[in-house]
């Protein structure tokens, strides 16, 4: 009799928290864990539910991180403000092996970044698979040096690719022009 | 007793399974195609790699303990449509044909090659270490010296796509040890999509051929090695759910494992 009353509450609270299933295409289908700058812990599917812009980057790179970042910031200017909750922004960190969620949390401060940006360490597996999932291409030149592609992009709630573009002032005008167009603002 | 030993005997004999079929790779230097200025050679660190390219055989074991890999279940974000594409229906699930199963695993995309690796606790080898392994000769540890080694190489790389798959292992072993790195499969890097000509971050996120015509061939170190080349362009063109008849992989794991 227990196990029966065992079997059923399992039956009914797999039904209940079962997670709603991701499309088939979504980039949140990459596993891992992700530590954020706060020092949680999150799987990707957590950022279900809002659209995202999310790009790579590391805390380290002094030439077109940011830019992105600064592009990324326009974007979000763009929105108003009374629509920005259902945008968040995201950066990955290429190099996780030194950027601890510390150092995360100081680049976001630095950067000035609200509460609207999820900063996210992986590990160097994980990384290379969501950049596989976001078409970039990166290479670790040497300690603390990353080449990588400028790349920008807009995902959907569900974390499907909607569109891409560099992470320059200029790069960013098709993700603007888009998001404008499509009445997500 | 004899409990305990046989127990005893199969905790030694799993243990030893980690690196069954793999040889251990000392530590040397690899001459990329495109040098960066101030670091001529890659330092290779000692580490482990599959004597063989994953076999379909392999591969199926893999696809019965992990069912989100079977073929029709796997999200697409991951694989292409014709993911295993050589595989037969059979009952209800998907399965190489028996003369497959010592064959090398193609139609397998660069996600599902990682899956494999690490649930085997392993890992892809990077662009380095496999180029580094590739380019023994049967005898000696950089062939590429050896007068007809390339050549060999490219008269592959001439007729590859029509060649009908062999079973992994009949060739000769190269000087570590290990088959099939040339002539039977392309194979899939960790790092596969790190190749930035420029090397640096201006440059488009997808494959820009008239950059990789224009930079590449200035940026060759050696342009006598056109199988390096070939590679190179080979992985510049991929992206990782692509799944092509010609292209497998194999698995390497750390020294210190």
């Amino acid at each position: 009799m227990r196990v029966l009353l065992i079997a059923l509450l399992c039956i009914v609270s797999h039904s209940i928290f079962a997670e709603p299933a991701l499309p088939d295409d979504s980039v949140y289908h990459v596993s891992g864990n992700w530590q954020t700058s706060d020092n949680e812990t999150i799987p990707l599917k957590s950022l279900i539910g809002k659209s995202q812009l999310i790009a790579l980057i590391y805390t380290g790179c002094s030439s077109s991180c940011p830019l992105i970042v600064e592009s990324m910031k326009r974007v979000e200017q763009k929105i108003p403000a009374k629509m920005r909750k259902k945008f968040g922004f995201v950066l990955v960190s290429l190099t996780p092996d030194t950027d601890y969620p510390k150092v995360l949390k100081a680049f976001a401060e630095r950067k000035k970044l609200n509460q609207n940006w999820t900063l996210l360490r992986g590990n160097n597996e994980s990384v290379r698979t969501l950049s596989n999932a976001l078409n970039e291409r990166y290479k670790v030149i040497n300690e603390g040096e990353v080449a990588h592609s400028n790349t920008v992009t807009l995902l959907n709630e569900k974390g499907q690719i909607q569109i891409q573009g560099r992470g320059t002032l200029t790069g960013i005008k098709p993700i603007i022009e888009f998001i404008e167009k499509n009445d997500l603002h | 007793m004899l409990r305990y030993c046989i127990i005893f005997l199969i905790l030694i004999a799993s243990n030893a399974l980690g690196k069954e079929n793999m040889v251990n790779i000392a530590a040397g230097v690899y001459r990329p195609l495109y040098l960066s200025v101030d670091s001529p050679f890659i330092k290779v660190p000692s580490f482990w790699i599959d004597k063989y390219p994953v076999t379909n055989r392999e591969y199926q074991r893999f696809v019965e303990d992990n069912p989100k890999w079977q073929r029709g279940k796997t999200p697409k974000l991951f694989v292409e449509e014709n993911y295993l594409n050589h595989w037969r229906k059979s009952s209800n699930a998907y399965k190489p044909s028996p003369t497959d199963l010592d064959k090398p695993v193609v139609f397998i995309s660069w996600y599902a090659a990682q899956a494999y690796c690490q649930a085997n606790q392993k890992r892809l080898p990077t662009i380095a270490e496999w180029e580094y392994v590739a380019q023994a000769s049967s005898s000696q540890k950089d062939g590429s010296a050896e007068k007809g080694y390339n050549q060999k190489i490219l008269d592959w790389y001439a007729k590859a796509a029509k060649q009908p798959l062999t079973v992994v292992g009949q060739d000769e072993a190269n000087y570590w040890g290990v088959h099939n790195m040339h002539g039977l499969i392309w194979e899939w890097t960790d790092d596969f999509n790190s190749n930035l000509i420029s090397g640096e971050s201006r440059g488009d996120s997808s494959v820009n051929k008239d950059m990789y015509c224009a930079s590449g061939s200035v940026g060759a170190v050696d342009p006598s090695d056109y199988a390096a080349f070939m590679r190179y362009g080979f992985r510049s063109s991929l992206t990782a759910k692509f799944t092509l008849g010609s292209l497998g992989f194999r698995c390497a794991s750390d020294d210190s494992n």
